[in-house]
């Protein structure tokens, strides 16, 4: 019994130890190489050339002028629709303080502790889709019961220039359309920054 | 002799479930490799938004420009300051020029970092403005609902 079994393992004997290491090598490369990819998505914004901004446009609905003016911080201090506030205070704070929370996380992760950074995206995450709605739902309120006005309508986004990025692309979302499920219902189209003001 | 052939018998492991499932490993790891290194930088933070539409395959090449949070720009893999990006966009112009394409035919995809400052986006817009590029993207990352 054990020499028959000795001869065939003699038999099929190759040396598998070179196309191991090979194998660990390609393995453990596109394992270090590894990225996650992220679905990203795009913006359409309307940022003709020319000083032709504020000059007659083709249609005669006025733009929704949304005024965002920031903390010196960045964060998000007022925002204004035609003259209006509508947001109010309690979620601009907790929209600063979800800001201060990744902030402090953000550098906890850098000291080494990780354990904060998944919360406070989340609440971050979920500020911001507080701020969308509250936006959203002023938009929709302006244009009544006639979505089909809000294709002709022009959004312009008056910014403060130090305000945070992310608060914009929060009014943008609101702007663009309506999630319904898993539909997007498209709302406003024609989305542009407002030219700088000259005194700074 | 007959201690040798002990031996090899005591190493004689079965290697082929192993190997199996080590190339499953390789060929999912191959799989999932990003190609387009230079599109999606880890040092942009992106910000989410549940309604940003999934990018086109267009068929021109986009010009991408990535907003650091420190403001400066990634402009071919490399950071640069936000004043000097005209420079390189006067570049990319000779470039569209050379090849008889004008510049607005090119989309700018800006790629900014949430945490970036407003103005400075803008500030890339009007760079590009000036060198006659005037069809622009921006870029969030998508968060599904």
């Amino acid at each position: 019994m054990a020499k028959r079994t000795s001869k065939l393992v003699s038999k099929i004997d190759i040396n598998m130890t070179p196309m191991i290491d090979v194998v660990f090598q390609l393995l453990t490369f596109f394992m270090l190489t590894l990225k996650t990819v992220i679905v990203e998505g795009d913006f359409n914004i309307r940022m003709p050339l020319g000083a032709s901004a504020g000059a007659a446009e083709d249609n005669l609905i006025p733009p929704l002028i949304v005024k965002m003016a920031a903390t010196p911080e960045g964060r998000l201090a007022d925002v204004r629709l035609g003259g209006n506030r509508i947001v109010g205070p309690e979620l601009i704070a907790e929209l600063a303080s979800a800001d201060v929370m990744l902030d402090n996380a953000m550098e906890a992760a850098r000291q080494g502790d990780r354990g904060q950074l998944n919360a406070a995206r989340r609440a971050k995450q979920l500020s911001a889709e507080k701020l969308t709605q509250a936006l959203q739902a002023q938009f929709i309120d302006t244009f009544g019961n006639d979505l089909s006005r809000a294709e002709l309508t022009e959004l312009e986004l008056d910014c403060d220039p130090g305000l945070k990025y992310d608060h914009v692309v929060s009014a943008i979302t609101a702007a663009s359309g309506i999630v319904k499920g898993d539909d997007v219902v498209p709302l406003i189209r024609k989305i542009k920054f407002s030219p700088p003001k000259k005194a700074k | 002799m007959a201690g040798k052939r002990k031996k090899t018998e005591g190493s004689d492991i079965d290697m082929t479930p192993m190997i199996d499932v080590t190339f499953q490993l390789i060929t999912f790891f191959m799989f999932t490799m990003n190609f387009t290194e230079a599109e999606q930088d880890q040092r942009i933070q992106l910000p989410t938004s549940q309604v940003a539409k999934p990018v086109e395959n267009s068929d021109i090449d986009p010009l991408t420009l990535q907003l650091m949070e420190d403001g400066r720009v990634i402009y071919n893999g490399e950071p640069v300051a936000l004043l000097a990006l005209g420079d390189y966009l006067e570049n990319e112009k000779a470039v569209m020029l050379a090849a008889s394409k004008e510049p607005s035919a090119a989309t700018v995809v800006v790629r900014a970092d949430g945490r970036a400052k407003t103005g400075e986006v803008q500030q890339i817009i009007r760079s590009c403005q000036e060198k006659g590029f005037d069809k622009f993207v921006l870029r969030a990352e998508y968060k599904g609902p």
